[in-house]
């Protein structure tokens, strides 16, 4: 499954509840909002949008853009 | 005010959520596996302290015998603190299949008894049940619960979850800093029934268990409720006032003429017309919840009476089912008073400060404006009349409680059954009275008579008499003899019966009626 950015930012922005600016190289450690709670929720929203599932490991490695696109690649 | 969660579960995308709409609300988050040492050990706070105690993660891996304990920590903990504390009830199995618990639909779930506990829990005044279970019933357990991050993080509310925990909670916190509200005023056509009674006529008008009036006929269910829970109603409706009363008095509807404390039915402004019923009432305008389908009527009473709770009806069953569950029809504790008992007293009050400025008793009838209205074998009343029977001791001729079926059985076989209803400019006492009287071969016959204490004192009973026996004088039926069964509490009824034998020249037959304690 492929993405584009503009997608991606609105499901983040919809599992956060704010507005942010999501770069192609966004990762928890530069995006603020991204804290482990609001992790879990951007989990919930991808696969609700998406209809997609993660594993427990891929929920605990997926921590930027550029994993994300990977991951979802592969399904 | 701060809101501290106390829970075994991770409340933040709840407190998130419910910052947005309160961005002055202070949010604590407290997460424990265990909630029992963390309440146990949990400091006083001040009254500004709001608690959401809840436990819904870890909740069904505990054993009953936790679970109890649970709630009489709970219970302690809510003792100890002056602030409220709301509790999360819990669902059924929703989370865990109930099959789990070994059920197999013919045990009561341990979620059932849990519940039935948790009733008994409820006893303190500032704890209060925040209805969780009713969450997941309305969104669909399937859309509340997200198993596998519930699992994994003990974070397990979807999105619409999140958001209706945060929306009710939002909704009981204002509620619990607002004014109690204790009159509920409404509209009449189109609100209380569908049509115009004014221009469909009073058989034009729908409030029935069929389609077009069923939302009609829950809503008057639904307000009659309430009427129990302590609250007024009143009535504000441009519309001829015969018009409306017809209407009540016709019409078999859940609501009656009686139910409503004070009518305001004319063409004036409602808002002019809800003043004066906080006026009558003695209350502010917070207070009052007005009621009307018209969304003109609505602003215009806000615009005018700040402090006004509107809400709109619609003939819609959703929009009725959201309007009742509004937080506004919840009393905080009903158990501990009867508010209209409380209001009874206050007109009563009202009456006696009459008497005091009128002088003497017949000035103060005068005054009062009473007014009676008497019915015969009128089905609507037996409910009533059935419950006088029960009910009244001092001014009762022959205390015996008779079901609503054996009253029918008397109307049946060619009794009459007097009932009277009273109300004076303080307001309605209802139905209050009765004779009945049964066809005899000489002399027809005072059956019994009685009267609700609280009509007494205004000569009502003696004119009530007075009436019943001319009317039955004037059908050639003129009664000549009562039956009187004296008890230890009945003085005032046998002070009445020296009227009846000198006024009326009526003769005494003992009653054989046991005395009841």
């Amino acid at each position: 499954m492929t993405i584009s950015l503009a997608q991606l930012q609105e499901i983040f922005q919809s599992a956060f509840n704010e507005d942010i600016d999501l770069l192609p190289t966004s990762s928890k450690d530069t995006l603020e909002a991204w804290d482990s709670i609001n992790h879990l929720q951007l989990i919930v929203e991808l696969e609700d949008r998406l209809g997609v599932s993660f594993t427990k490991e891929e929920i605990e490695q997926l921590d930027s853009v550029p994993k994300l696109t990977a991951m979802l690649a592969a399904k | 005010m701060t809101l501290y969660f106390i829970s075994d579960t991770v409340t933040t995308p709840i407190a998130r959520e419910l910052k947005k709409t309160l961005p002055e609300l202070s949010v604590e988050e407290r997460y424990e596996e265990d909630l029992i040492p963390a309440l146990m050990q949990w400091p006083e706070k001040p009254a500004d302290a709001v608690y959401f105690i809840h436990s819904d993660q870890y909740f069904r891996h505990k054993p009953a015998t936790w679970q109890m304990q649970f709630l009489q920590t709970v219970h302690a903990f809510a003792a100890r603190q002056t602030g409220p504390v709301l509790l999360s009830n819990q669902l059924d199995d929703s989370f865990e299949p109930r099959a789990w618990s070994g059920y197999a639909g013919r045990q009561t779930s341990m979620a059932d008894r849990y519940r039935q506990q948790l009733e008994t829990c409820l006893s303190l005044p500032n704890l209060f049940v925040f209805d969780l279970a009713e969450l997941v019933l309305n969104v669909g357990a399937s859309q509340f619960y997200q198993y596998n991050l519930g699992h994994l993080y003990q974070m397990p509310y979807t999105k619409p979850a999140v958001k209706a925990i945060a929306g009710e909670l939002q909704q009981q916190l204002q509620w619990l800093q607002a004014e109690e509200k204790k009159v509920i005023v409404l509209d009449c056509d189109n609100t209380l029934w569908k049509g115009i009674v004014g221009e469909d006529g009073v058989e034009g008008i729908v409030c029935d268990n069929n389609a077009d009036g069923i939302t009609y006929y829950h809503f008057q269910q639904f307000l009659k409720n309430r009427i129990e829970e302590g609250f007024l109603l009143c009535l504000c409706s441009k519309n001829n006032e015969v018009d409306v009363e017809a209407a009540f008095r016709k019409r078999r509807m859940p609501l009656q003429w009686e139910d409503f404390i004070v009518k305001k039915i004319n063409w004036q402004d409602k808002y002019t017309q809800l003043q004066s019923i906080a006026q009558e009432l003695n209350v502010g305008i917070n207070s009052l919840i007005f009621i009307d389908d018209n969304l003109f009527e609505l602003n215009a009473t806000s615009a005018m009476l700040p402090g006004l709770t509107t809400l709109h009806f619609t003939g819609d069953y959703k929009d009725f089912l959201h309007l009742t569950r509004s937080f506004h029809f919840r009393k905080r504790n009903i158990l501990k008073e009867d508010r209209q008992r409380t209001e009874l007293y206050r007109t009563e009050q009202d009456r006696n400060r009459l008497l005091d400025e009128t002088g003497d008793m017949s000035a103060f009838i005068d005054a009062l404006g009473i007014e009676m209205e008497i019915g015969v074998n009128d089905p609507k009343d037996l409910e009533r009349l059935s419950q006088l029977t029960g009910k009244t001791n001092q001014f009762n001729f022959n205390k015996q409680a008779y079901t609503t079926r054996e009253l029918e059985e008397m109307i049946e076989t060619g009794w009459k059954l007097f009932s009277l209803r009273v109300s004076d400019k303080f307001g309605d006492y209802g139905l209050v009275g009765l004779i009945i009287t049964r066809p005899a071969a000489e002399n027809h016959l005072i059956e019994n008579f009685l009267m609700s204490c609280r009509a007494l004192g205004k000569r009502i009973e003696e004119k009530f008499f007075h009436e019943v026996f001319s009317q039955l004088q004037n059908q050639g039926t003129a009664p000549g003899k009562f039956i009187f069964t004296p008890t230890e509490r009945n003085q005032p009824a046998q002070n009445f019966i020296t009227i009846l034998t000198n006024d009326y020249q009526l003769s005494t037959i003992a009653g054989n009626i046991p005395e009841r304690l």
